[in-house]
Order: C-alpha cells, then sequence, then structure tokens
C-alpha cells in the first residue's frame, strides 16, 4: 500500500497569551505525531476538542508549518517546494474547513466561490462547461441552480456547509482533508454526502482524512482510525477492531459517551478528573488522570504511567498505553 | 407548568418566499423542547425571528416571552431583553464571536453591561463560566482571541457567553455540533443543571436525534418550514407518524454497520416551487393523489392525510 502524503515526527507549538502574572507561554498543540494517508484510502481522525485535529489537517496540507518534523507529498517534503510548486498543489490538496461561514466570501454569490477553483486551476475549460460542473456538483451536494445566486448568508448552515464541500471537490483533488464536514449538517444530508465521499473514494481517486468527533460517521465511511488525545496519537488501528474492541482507555470512553436514541445516560463510561490543556500536559501518559484503569491499577504500575510517556506500538493495531484493554 | 415561550402561527418571508410557515409551539419554564429537521426546513429562521435578529425578513403571527408580545417591542426593549433574559447560542460561531477582541472581554462586556457589574468581577465571573463549559486552564485561555481556539472552544466560549447573564430562555442553534462526546455530555449537563436551578426554558435545535432523545421532553419536527410532527420525544421516535419523521429517523447512522447510509430520496423543495398540497409527497413513499390536491392541515400532533399506524 502506497503512502501518498505523510507527517513524520510533526510537532506545532503555538505561544499562548500568558496569565495574569506570568509571560506568555508556549502550547504543544501536535507532539510528535506520524501519520499516513493511503492512496484511495480513508483515514478517520478522532479526538476530543482542542486535541490538535485541525492543526495536523492544516499541517498535513501545507497550511500550517511545523515547528519541528515535516510532511511528505508523494515522498517529497512540502517545506522544499517553491512557492510556485505549492500553489500548483494546492489543486490536488484541498480542505473542508471547520467553520463554513469563516471560510467563504460574504459577499460573493455561492456559485462564483465555487467555479473559483476551476477558473484558477483549469483554464482551459470553457465557460459553458465550467458552469456545467459548477451545476453538476451543486446538485450531487443537494443544491439548485437557485441556490447557487444566493449570497452564503441567504442560506441555511447546513447549505453553506454544502457549498464548502462543493468548493473543494471541483478541481477533483487528489487529497481532501475535511475538518467536521458533516457535523452542521441533518441525518439524511449526512448521509448523502457521506455516500458521496464512498463513491468518491471507492473509485479510489480520492484519499480523505476524515477529521470528525462524530464516532458513527467515521464508523461508515473510514477504513481506518486515529485517536488523538493532546496532540499524540493514543491508538490507530482498522475501524471494525477498533469499534469492537478498543485498546486504549481514552478510546473506550470516547466509544462509550455516543448518545444514542433509546441508549438511558446512566450507562455511560463519564470521565472524571480536570479537562486537559496543551499548555499543562500531564507528565507520563497524558491521559493518566483521567483514565479510569489507571485508577484501578496498584502503585508501582502508577508511578509508570505518572513518569513514562508510552510509545506508539503494534501494526496494524498499534497503542500507546502501558496497560491496554484486552490484556 | 406555564408558557414562558409561546410562539403562535410564525411565517417569515423573504420577499415573496416564505421559509417559515404557521410554525406554533411553546417552551415550558424549566422545560426543554427539541427542534429537528432536515437542512434548510427553517429551523435557524424561526429561532432568530424569536429574537428578532432577522433583517430584511417579513415576519407574522405572535411571539409571547415571558407575557410580553417581542414581535411588537420597541428595538431598544427587545435588546436589553436579548442581553439578559433571552439568549441564544449562534449556529455559526465565526458569526457570533468577534475576532478582534479577547474571549475574555466578549464575556465580561455583557455582565458589566447589562447586569452593572464591576470589571474584575465581571472577568472573575466570566472565567468560572468557561471552566463550567468545560475549559480547563481557563483563566489563561480567556486571554485568547477566537483564532487562537479550536472549533470545540470557540463553541463552548459561546454558550458561556449565552449563559452569563443567567437567561430565562436559551435558544440553543445546534450548539455541540463541534463538541466531542464527551465534552457534549458535560455541556449538557450544565444546562439540565441550570434549568433545574434557575428553571431556564432551552429550545435545542439539533439534527442530532441522540442528543435529543435524551435532553428534550418535547419535539417538533419542521419539513420545508411546516411543523410535521409534534408531540413527546420519547413517543414521536418510538412510534414516528410522519413518513418524514421515520425517513430521518431511518437515516441515523448507528455505532453499527458500515458503507452507505439509508437516504431520504430527492431533496426538500425549493422555497420558490414549493408544491400547493403535501410538502413532503414528492418524496414519500406512500403519497396518493389526494396528498397532492391541497395542504394538509396539523391534525391532532401530525400533519400527514396517511400518518403511519393510522388514526386519522
Ligand atoms: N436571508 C435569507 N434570504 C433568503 N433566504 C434565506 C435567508 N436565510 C435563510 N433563507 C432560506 O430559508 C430556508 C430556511 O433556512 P434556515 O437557516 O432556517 O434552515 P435550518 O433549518 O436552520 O437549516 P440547517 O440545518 O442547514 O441550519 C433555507 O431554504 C434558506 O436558504
Ligand atoms: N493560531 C493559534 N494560536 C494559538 N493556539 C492555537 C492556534 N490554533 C490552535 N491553537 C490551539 O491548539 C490546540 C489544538 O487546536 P485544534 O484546533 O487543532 O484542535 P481540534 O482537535 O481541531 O479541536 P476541535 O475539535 O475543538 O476543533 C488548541 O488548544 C487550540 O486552542
Ligand atoms: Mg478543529
Ligand atoms: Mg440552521
Amino acid at each position: 500500500m502506497k503512502s501518498l502524503l505523510r507527517a513524520e515526527g510533526v510537532t506545532v507549538r503555538f505561544e499562548a497569551p500568558g496569565g495574569a502574572f506570568d509571560a506568555r507561554r508556549t502550547l504543544t498543540a501536535l507532539d510528535e505525531v506520524s501519520l499516513s494517508l493511503t492512496e484511495g484510502r480513508t483515514l478517520g481522525l478522532v479526538g476530543e476538542s482542542g486535541s490538535g485535529k485541525s492543526t495536523l489537517g492544516r499541517a498535513l496540507l501545507g497550511l500550517q508549518r511545523p515547528s519541528a518534523g515535516r510532511v511528505l507529498y508523494r515522498d517529497e517534503a512540502l517545506a522544499s517546494k517553491s512557492p510556485e510548486a505549492l500553489r500548483r498543489l494546492r489543486r490536488e490538496l484541498q480542505l473542508v474547513f471547520q467553520d463554513p461561514y469563516a471560510s467563504l466570501h460574504p459577499r460573493r454569490t455561492v456559485g462564483a466561490q465555487v467555479v473559483e477553483p476551476l477558473e484558477v486551476h483549469r483554464p482551459e475549460l470553457s465557460r459553458a462547461e465550467r458552469e456545467a460542473k459548477v451545476a453538476q456538483l451543486l446538485e450531487r451536494v443537494g443544491l439548485g441552480p437557485a441556490h447557487a445566486a444566493r449570497l452564503p448568508r441567504e442560506l441555511s448552515g447546513g447549505q453553506r456547509q454544502r457549498v464548502v464541500i462543493a468548493r473543494a471537490l471541483i478541481a477533483e483533488p487528489k487529497v481532501v482533508v475535511a475538518d467536521e464536514p458533516v457535523s452542521a449538517l441533518d441525518v439524511s444530508i449526512q448521509a448523502q454526502l457521506l455516500n458521496l465521499l464512498l463513491e468518491l473514494t471507492s473509485g479510489g481517486g480520492l484519499t480523505l482524512l476524515l477529521i470528525s468527533h462524530d464516532l458513527k460517521v467515521v464508523r461508515r465511511l473510514c477504513a481506518e482510525v486515529a485517536v488523538l488525545y493532546l496532540g499524540r496519537v493514543v491508538e490507530q488501528a482498522p475501524t471494525p477492531d477498533l469499534f469492537a474492541a478498543p485498546r486504549h482507555p481514552y478510546t473506550h470512553a470516547l466509544l462509550s459517551a455516543v448518545p444514542r436514541v433509546g441508549v438511558p445516560v446512566k450507562e455511560r463510561v463519564v470521565l472524571q478528573g480536570e479537562l486537559p490543556t496543551p499548555l499543562d500536559v500531564p507528565t507520563g501518559c497524558a491521559f493518566h488522570p483521567r483514565c479510569p484503569r489507571y485508577a484501578a491499577l496498584g502503585e508501582p504500575d502508577r508511578q509508570r504511567c505518572r513518569t513514562q510517556r508510552p510509545a506508539l506500538e503494534g501494526a496494524p493495531r498499534a497503542v500507546a498505553c502501558h496497560f491496554p484493554l484486552g490484556e | 407548568m406555564s408558557a414562558l415561550l409561546e410562539v403562535t402561527g410564525l411565517t417569515v418571508r423573504f420577499g415573496a418566499l416564505a421559509a417559515v410557515e404557521d410554525v406554533t409551539f411553546s417552551v415550558p419554564e424549566g422545560g426543554t423542547v427539541g427542534l429537528v429537521g432536515e437542512s434548510g426546513s427553517g429551523k435557524s429562521v424561526t429561532a432568530l425571528a424569536v429574537m428578532g435578529l432577522l433583517d430584511g425578513a417579513s415576519v407574522e403571527g405572535a411571539v409571547r416571552f415571558q407575557g410580553e408580545a417581542l414581535l411588537e417591542l420597541p428595538p431598544r426593549r427587545l435588546q436589553a431583553l436579548r442581553g439578559r433574559s433571552l439568549a441564544m447560542v449562534f449556529q455559526d460561531p465565526g458569526a457570533s464571536l468577534n475576532p478582534a477582541q479577547r474571549v475574555l472581554t466578549q464575556l465580561a462586556e455583557p455582565l458589566r453591561l447589562h447586569l452593572r457589574i464591576p470589571k474584575a468581577d465581571a472577568e472573575a465571573r466570566a472565567v468560572s463560566l468557561l471552566e463550567a463549559v468545560g475549559v480547563g486552564d481557563a483563566a489563561r485561555r480567556a486571554k485568547a482571541y477566537p483564532h487562537e481556539l479550536s472549533g470545540g472552544l470557540q463553541q463552548r466560549a459561546m454558550i458561556a457567553m449565552a449563559l452569563a447573564c443567567g437567561p430565562a430562555l436559551l435558544i440553543a442553534d445546534e450548539p455541540t455540533t463541534a463538541l466531542d462526546v464527551t465534552v457534549q455530555a458535560q455541556v449538557m449537563a450544565l444546562l439540565r443543571q441550570v434549568q433545574a436551578e434557575r428553571r431556564m426554558g432551552l429550545l435545542l435545535i439539533s439534527h442530532d436525534l441522540g442528543l435529543v432523545a435524551e435532553s428534550c421532553a418535547e419535539l417538533v419536527v419542521l419539513y420545508a418550514g411546516q411543523v410535521v410532527e409534534r408531540g413527546p420525544t420519547a413517543e414521536v421516535l418510538r412510534a414516528p407518524r410522519h413518513p418524514y419523521t421515520r425517513g430521518l429517523l431511518a437515516s441515523t447512522p448507528t455505532l453499527e454497520g458500515q458503507g452507505r447510509l439509508e437516504e431520504i430520496p430527492g431533496a426538500v423543495p425549493e422555497l420558490s416551487a414549493m408544491p400547493k398540497g403535501c410538502r413532503f409527497a414528492e418524496r414519500c413513499p406512500q403519497a396518493q393523489a389526494a396528498c397532492r390536491a391541497a395542504p394538509v392541515p396539523l391534525d391532532g400532533g401530525v400533519r400527514c392525510l396517511f400518518p403511519l399506524g393510522g388514526g386519522r
């Protein structure tokens, strides 16, 4: 299996605002993350809010410079490319933004915004050809010609989200990083768009990184899933395995917290403890202060969790935990 | 329970096109009502009309909130209400956070303005609100600008902002879409707690039927701008009577299967091409000629001539 796009030991740090009495501090959004997208396959990226999913997506597309490590597309480092080469790559590497409102121009019609990538990257097409492509794609994402003439604010939230997806797909990219592409959508439109993405990926022509906190969606669409916790990959596995028997206690908690029709709230694992921040990553295993498994361990074992950072080990099922579940 | 918010016959038009038509529902004090429906069905427009935040639209009908007729209020009075007793979490974080202002300032400002709390106290309160919605190291994070926060942190900042002045009614438009499930559970627990303590009413707009099922006593299902079904959530979800509600349930992904999801075939009709009869008929597996002939009234909680389970 061929790796199309991959991160090697990518670290991203930001300067965070200082507190009342101290100076600005460094926030580590990603900590030596390695992740590989296989050509024609869909990888799901899940994890708690603030765990670094969007940052990783942006780093993979060259939109966020790593503080350390590197990103390779077709085995070539993005950092070594000229601005001109990067611009040409834009067509092949597309991002669907998490916030559709922020990524659309407020005063241009949505039709004009969807056609734009074609104007830039496919100048050989005639105007009529471009318009036909736009109309066809809009229809596939469930929008009609009347929507094309509107401004973003004249559309509903879900309609705007579909415009953003259409714009990312119009120039037939090779890789799409879709950051929460369907979270603003109701289930029937979700189904329609996810089926569209499934069709595009199952033909093998599209490689997709699907960032989502919706495990049900990830389960449907992805061959493989990586779980991020405080800027580190804590588990990576083929989807059916991960869902059937999660090995990292965090993955386990994540799976059991999904609200479902007909399952009472009480039957869930609710994590205890302070919510973590990447400003103050716990020592050892970053999850230990909230880990139900840690709580059940004896002292010598606990000490290991507190002091030694577990490495991500194993293939095809990898887990970063000293005491993984099912052992 | 007395009604905190009563919406009667609400109709919203953009030019000649009605995005919301004759919508009626109420939210009791301390209660939670869920508003669900396909994308473009009019959920946000309904919410914005209640808040008096739709410009360029014509709004008809009646909205009573704590005994006041909102649609008739002078703009200044409405604005005062909006800051204090009537709050909303908007669907787009990007549209409601000011990119040029620190989150702390944005949170503390309304407290100073509406509750006349001194700056230092307002800021302390803002920080504790952020903690309550699950923002770790809140004192420091509060100093960030919105773009320095992840999507989920932005969304929680908006929820904190909406709760800041202790509203009597919170309208939350897809408030947890950017949150992972563990944080979502925490935020929903906070909302439940606020509701229990202060009898706050909650209108929860969501496409997540799982979330609605566990949070809302009552459910209102919108389709193409009309209420097509409403009733106690448990009942509606256990035995939906409108074919659209059933389709919505069937296309809900579960944690089990893989591959294609069931879709409701077709799309919502465009505003400019609303059929005269039942608006769902085009996509309905059991539509008959009578469905297309004339508008279908909402009757016994369902807008369907041939509801599932019979009885009409
Ligand atoms: N300012 C506007 N001008 C014209 N049409 C509008 C305007 N705002 C909304 N609409 C239309 O009104 C309809 C209802 O929109 P609304 O935003 O209420 O949908 P929604 O139910 O909230 O959908 P979503 O789940 O996608 O957020 C849509 O067809 C939308 O395109
Ligand atoms: N430009 C920035 N400046 C400072 N901090 C940032 C910046 N961008 C992101 N961060 C911080 O980096 C961390 C990771 O953010 P990221 O947006 O990648 O999270 P995420 O996993 O996508 O979360 P969510 O699910 O909430 O969208 C967060 O703590 C965030 O506040
Ligand atoms: Mg994000
Ligand atoms: Mg909406």
